[in-house]
């Protein structure tokens, strides 16, 4: 699956129960970066609180992106 | 496989709440914020009816179906950090809300007026939010077979909020609704990290005038709103069998107080006839980000008369009475009945 990778940009801290690289559910808080599909990030960087976005993503190379992945995430 | 051989279950429902500015129209899927809910009862029905028409036989031949109609209930915890909690008390208010910043970026007070629930944008710029779309999905979301549906048109008909010793605060929207779809746009689901309203940051502040108040000792309160919808034909035109509108009429403001029955002020206050004011004051006691303000709400009810009232002996144990309380609104043309305020991290609900 097609990895990215989002930074949470809000100043509320939000839980999100399932994602496909984070089984167990995230609480994030400003600044924390999370690893996405596809279809998650198309949806969480519609996430707003007014007319300000929640995420936003960091653009890396898709090897990084590969090991980060690996190394930091909950399966 | 054949069908009934799967399952699905409930801990995997999700319910999402988004604004309508054209009644009925179903919000968009990036418009919708999602909440952790105790209990929902969603449905969209069509009344059937058998015509009794003679037809040289015993039985029934021709089956008919009539209005459509979309009613239910969710309950979930008061959490104020949620926006899907704050989207239902806003709706059930029906009113404007005039928001303001408390510390830049971090926490916003908002102020959520009584209305019509057709005239409530908050700026020149912003629209009315004339009902809310409710997305549920029964079970399964993420698999590609999730079935959500989308309610739409539904406006709060009756909403409570009730908190006793021992227990979250809980908040009930009995919901009336124009239809609904199926939907299979599976969104991600994030809820508020901030937990709910417990009963002890509740307290009932009682006085001459809301701003002279002083806390008293309760043990229970159950506050409802009562938007009195109507949903039956006059709601409803030739030609389309959900409703057309869902005007609020009479709004109903009730409130019961439970206590420990050790004196007779309260009633003194029924006889007196004497008018008080309520503030239910409900804290989560967690600080919006490093501000000092915490999450938190509210009750605002200027002019409540108590009704008669006394307590009863059914036992040996501690005397107890429940209080009923009738907020209404001042005869002056400011006056109101019920103000809700609210403190959290959301800048604005335009």
């Amino acid at each position: 699956m097609v990895k990215f990778k989002l930074k949470f940009i809000d100043h509320r801290p939000v839980y999100i129960p399932k994602l496909t690289y984070h089984r167990g559910g995230l609480s994030l808080k400003k600044d924390v970066e999370i690893f996405v599909t596809k279809s998650e990030k198309d949806n969480l960087l519609r996430m707003k609180n007014g007319n300000k976005k929640c995420f936003i993503e960091i653009k890396e190379m898709k090897e990084k992106l590969e090991e980060e992945v690996k190394e930091n995430v909950d399966r | 496989m054949s069908i009934g051989d799967n399952a699905r279950f409930g801990y995997d429902a999700f319910l999402g709440v988004a604004e309508e500015t054209t009644f009925g129209s179903t919000a968009t899927s990036a418009s919708f914020t999602y909440v952790e809910f105790g209990t929902e009862s969603l449905k969209r029905t069509r009344e059937e009816l058998k015509l009794e028409s003679i037809n040289t036989s015993r039985d029934f031949r021709r089956r008919l179906t009539m209005n459509e109609t979309v009613e239910g209930a969710v309950e979930c915890d008061l959490n104020v950090a949620s926006d899907a909690v704050v989207y239902i008390m806003k709706q059930a208010m029906g009113g404007t809300v005039a928001s303001e910043v408390e510390t830049a970026a971090v926490s916003y007070k908002h102020t959520f007026y009584q209305g019509d629930m057709e005239n409530n944008k908050g700026t020149s710029t912003a629209d009315d939010v004339k009902s809310l779309t409710f997305r549920v999905a029964k079970g399964a979301h993420d698999t590609s077979t999730t079935n959500m549906w989308d309610f739409n048109g539904c406006r709060v008909n009756n909403l409570s909020i009730k908190g006793e010793v021992g227990s979250p605060v809980i908040m009930t929207a009995e919901l009336v609704g124009k239809t609904a779809s199926l939907c299979s746009t599976v969104p991600t689901v994030a809820f508020s990290n901030v937990a709910p309203c417990t009963f002890i940051g509740a307290t009932v502040e009682v006085g001459d005038s809301l701003d002279s108040t002083t806390a008293e000792s309760f043990t229970g309160f159950e506050v409802s709103i009562n938007n009195n919808l109507v949903s039956d034909t006059n709601a409803r035109v030739l030609g389309e069998r959900t409703v057309k509108i869902l005007p609020p009429t009479r709004r109903e403001i009730g409130l019961k107080l439970t206590q420990r029955y050790d004196t007779t002020t309260a009633y003194q206050r029924a006889i007196d006839e004497t008018s008080m004011a309520i503030i239910i004051k409900l804290d989560s006691l967690q600080t919006i980000g490093a501000a000092a303000t915490t999450y938190s709400m509210h009750i605002k009810l200027p002019t409540c008369y108590f009704n008669s009232n006394m307590p009863e002996i059914g036992d040996f144990g501690v005397i107890t009475h429940e209080l009923e309380v009738s907020p209404i609104s001042s005869n002056t043309s400011t006056g109101y009945s019920i103000q809700l305020e609210m403190f959290n991290a959301t800048a604005n609900y335009e």
